[in-house]
């Protein structure tokens, strides 16, 4: 790291060092860097401490493959689900991306796990680190949250009928359960708005708040220093140390090179399956939550009657208090796990607990007659996954409804709406008037303007219209009567278009006034 | 890095100096390029699929033949004179699928032949009509004017009103509408 002093040795220099003394004066990023690669690690690098940076990385591949899901997918009942069969089966890398990003979330909760274990075994929470383990229990919720609000983004069978089950359990909760449900699902049940919200949690505010809490997390990390290993004081370290650069950081880039080949070979070889969309009415469906939410999920089968607040809500809350509180009950800066036998315990009970309901839960679903259940759907999601993409078609069914509903009503319609699209008008205005880029909707207009007023500014457009393109409408006057009878039948206008009305000033311009 | 040598006479003659600091630099080197090539694998393994997926909507041009009812042949054995004919038009916007009403002409061209026209005025996309009294198109936007047969009469228009691809299946006129570029003199296809 003695950079510096070679380069005012060589003023010259190669232009990428020129450059990067350009930027150092402006910024100070070789200081900067420096106390980055250079922090002391007590007893030198280890694969141990690799899950850290690990789960950064980790966060950061959620992040660039989610971001590029967002490019193809849409938060709506009607298209949440044809926007994600379209990423899979149609768009060049769809299947893969979606896949890592799937796959992403489990590799974030196994590390998130090992991280935890090592934190916890190793005792290196100890040592003024109690806001430093903190932020963490407060990410690895978070981490939690983005598991549950994006299993439901697919609207998928099972994206439905696992939220609903989810969302339910909220409702568990003395006093105010219903309301949380209803804060969850924005109503009383599962719809548009559900997603709506699931999507701005997972999308918005859990990656804002994730990065907070990571910046903070990095920050209390670098401020209390590496604890080092087991023997070392947590305080203040005796051993030996060594730089975070280059050992420490080729351990977590090759650490984080097995994960995204793992995940890659996952993603490639098993791409994640889509199953058929959500349908609500569907009473067989056999809801499953994502594989870390199974020891909750069994755990739940065994709370009935006024149990059920102490099963659901007491003791994983306990447990959820016990994690959050370990420095404040691990409190002795004795780190060897021999040496802190009650802590190691509870910690050995809860997480062989877990993974024995886990397990456990895997055992009941491979009964009859659940077995078949799940084997069907799991049969159903392949065969839909398979299955050639179908476009998103609602707008057919619309304007064929509109079109027969026209000609039924009125000759005098039909011939205004056949004069509409001869005349090129809706080259601009739209079909059926709903208007485009290129011009307003015309939807409503007769009710903003009298008959012949408006007769008078189509054979005659005032300046404003004329500058947006609109021609002068030569028409008999029984076309021009059809014409209007067919601007009065219209429907509603598209959402987002301007309307026509708001181009014309309140009163009558001068030269339409003169045209009839 | 684990240990820094330090070297009691602080100059260059030391050899001992001299080794230990090549020994640096070399492993340096080797770190950083270890690094570099790790971040290179990894940056290849998630970027190229996002490459490819970013630009799918712009690279997937080859799009497939889309044929479009017209009508019954026989409805226009005898035409004599352009009609207008309103077409249900599926088009595909990503994923969805977009059903719009095309008008499109139906004339005869110079030859006799039946030919399917688009009404995109060929100067600047607006929609042309059929002017019975008058016996041409006429392009209520800027006066560019067609003959029965598509050719250019007059007006800012370079080229005549473009004709479609048709075919006749089982007894049915079909289109592939399709959009051409607005504004030069020859026809030339937009993908």
């Amino acid at each position: 790291m003695d950079n510096s002093q070679k380069n005012s040795a060589h003023p010259g220099g190669r232009l990428a060092t020129r450059v990067l003394d350009w930027m150092d004066v402006r910024t100070g990023v070789r200081g900067l860097t420096r106390k980055v690669l250079d922090e002391p690690i007590p007893g030198g690098a280890r694969w141990a401490y690799v899950f850290g940076s690990g789960l950064l990385f980790i966060f950061l591949l959620q992040v660039v493959t989610g971001v590029s899901l967002a490019l193809y997918y849409t938060p709506t009942v009607e298209t949440a689900h044809t926007s994600l069969a379209y990423i899979t089966k149609q768009v060049a890398g769809g299947a893969f991306l979606r896949s890592l990003h799937s796959y992403g979330s489990s590799a974030m909760i196994i590390v998130l796990a090992l991280h935890f274990l090592q934190t916890f075994v190793y005792g290196s929470f100890k040592g003024r680190r109690e806001l430093l383990w903190l932020s963490g229990a407060v990410l690895s919720l978070l981490v939690l949250g983005m598991g549950f609000t994006g299993y439901l983004l697919p609207w998928d069978q099972k994206a439905y009928f696992a939220t609903a089950v989810g969302t339910n359990i909220a409702g568990q909760v003395p006093l105010v359960g219903n309301f949380l449900t209803r804060i969850l699902r924005g109503g009383e049940t599962l719809g548009t708005l559900t997603l709506s919200r699931f999507y701005v949690a997972h999308v918005f505010l859990i990656p804002a708040a994730m990065i907070a809490f990571i910046a903070a997390h990095v920050f209390l990390f670098r401020k209390a220093g590496p604890a080092g290993p087991i023997h070392e004081d947590p305080v203040a370290p005796k051993l030996h140390p060594e730089r975070f650069y280059p050992r420490q950081v080729l351990f977590d880039m090759l650490f984080a090179l097995l994960i995204v080949a793992g995940l890659a070979a996952l993603a490639y070889l098993r791409p994640v399956t889509l199953g058929p969309i959500a349908n609500p009415s569907d009473s067989h469906f056999l809801p499953r939550p994502e594989w870390y939410y199974l020891p909750m999920f069994q755990w739940l089968k065994y709370w009935e009657g006024p149990g059920v607040v102490l099963g659901v809500i007491v003791i994983p809350g306990l447990i959820a208090a016990g994690f959050f509180l370990m420095p404040f009950l691990d409190r002795r800066l004795e780190r060897k796990i021999w040496r802190r036998p009650i802590p190691a315990l509870a910690v050995a009970i809860v997480v062989s607990g877990m993974v024995s309901l886990g397990i456990k839960s895997q055992m009941d679903d491979q009964r009859p007659p659940v077995a078949q259940q799940i084997a069907q759907q799991q049969e159903e999601e392949k065969a839909y996954s398979a299955a050639p993409f179908e476009p998103y078609t609602a707008g057919k069914g619309a304007v064929a409804a509109k079109t027969t509903a026209i000609s039924a009503v009125d000759p005098l319609v039909r011939k205004g709406k056949d004069l509409f699209t001869d005349r090129g008008c809706s080259a601009c205005h739209g079909d059926n008037g709903s208007g485009s880029a290129l011009a307003p909707t015309l939807v409503g207009i007769t009710t903003k303007l009298p008959k012949d007023r408006l007769a008078a500014l189509l054979h005659n457009p005032n300046a404003k219209m004329k500058a947006g393109g609109m021609p002068e409408v030569d028409a008999t006057p029984d076309e021009m009567e059809a014409l209007i009878a067919y601007l009065g039948s219209l429907g509603k206008p598209a959402p987002d278009a301007r309307s026509a009305a708001t181009a014309i000033p309140p009163r009558i311009h001068p030269d339409a006034g003169g045209a009839e | 890095m684990t240990q820094e040598y330090n070297c009691p006479l602080e100059n260059k003659e030391c050899a001992v100096c001299l080794a230990q600091h090549s020994a640096q630099i070399t492993r340096r080197s080797f770190f950083a390029s270890m690094l570099g090539a790790c971040a290179g694998l990894i940056a290849t393994v998630v970027g190229t699929p996002m490459l490819r997926y970013v630009l799918y909507p712009v690279l997937a041009g080859a799009k497939t033949e889309k044929w479009t009812e017209v009508g019954d042949v026989t409805e226009f054995e005898k035409l004599d004179t352009p009609v207008t004919k309103t077409i249900s038009l599926v088009q595909r916007d990503g994923w969805r699928e977009v059903v719009s009403d095309q008008p499109v002409f139906i004339s005869r061209s110079s030859n006799g032949m039946l030919q399917v026209l688009s009404p995109i005025c060929p100067h600047l996309g607006c929609s042309v009509a059929w002017h019975e009294n008058q016996n041409k198109f006429v392009c209520p936007c800027h006066g560019g004017q067609f003959a029965a047969d598509g050719k250019r009469l007059s007006g800012p228009p370079p080229r005549g009103l473009d004709p479609l691809d048709v075919q006749i299946k089982d007894g049915k006129l079909e289109v592939q509408f399709q959009y051409f570029r607005s504004n030069v003199p020859d026809r030339q296809l937009l993908s």
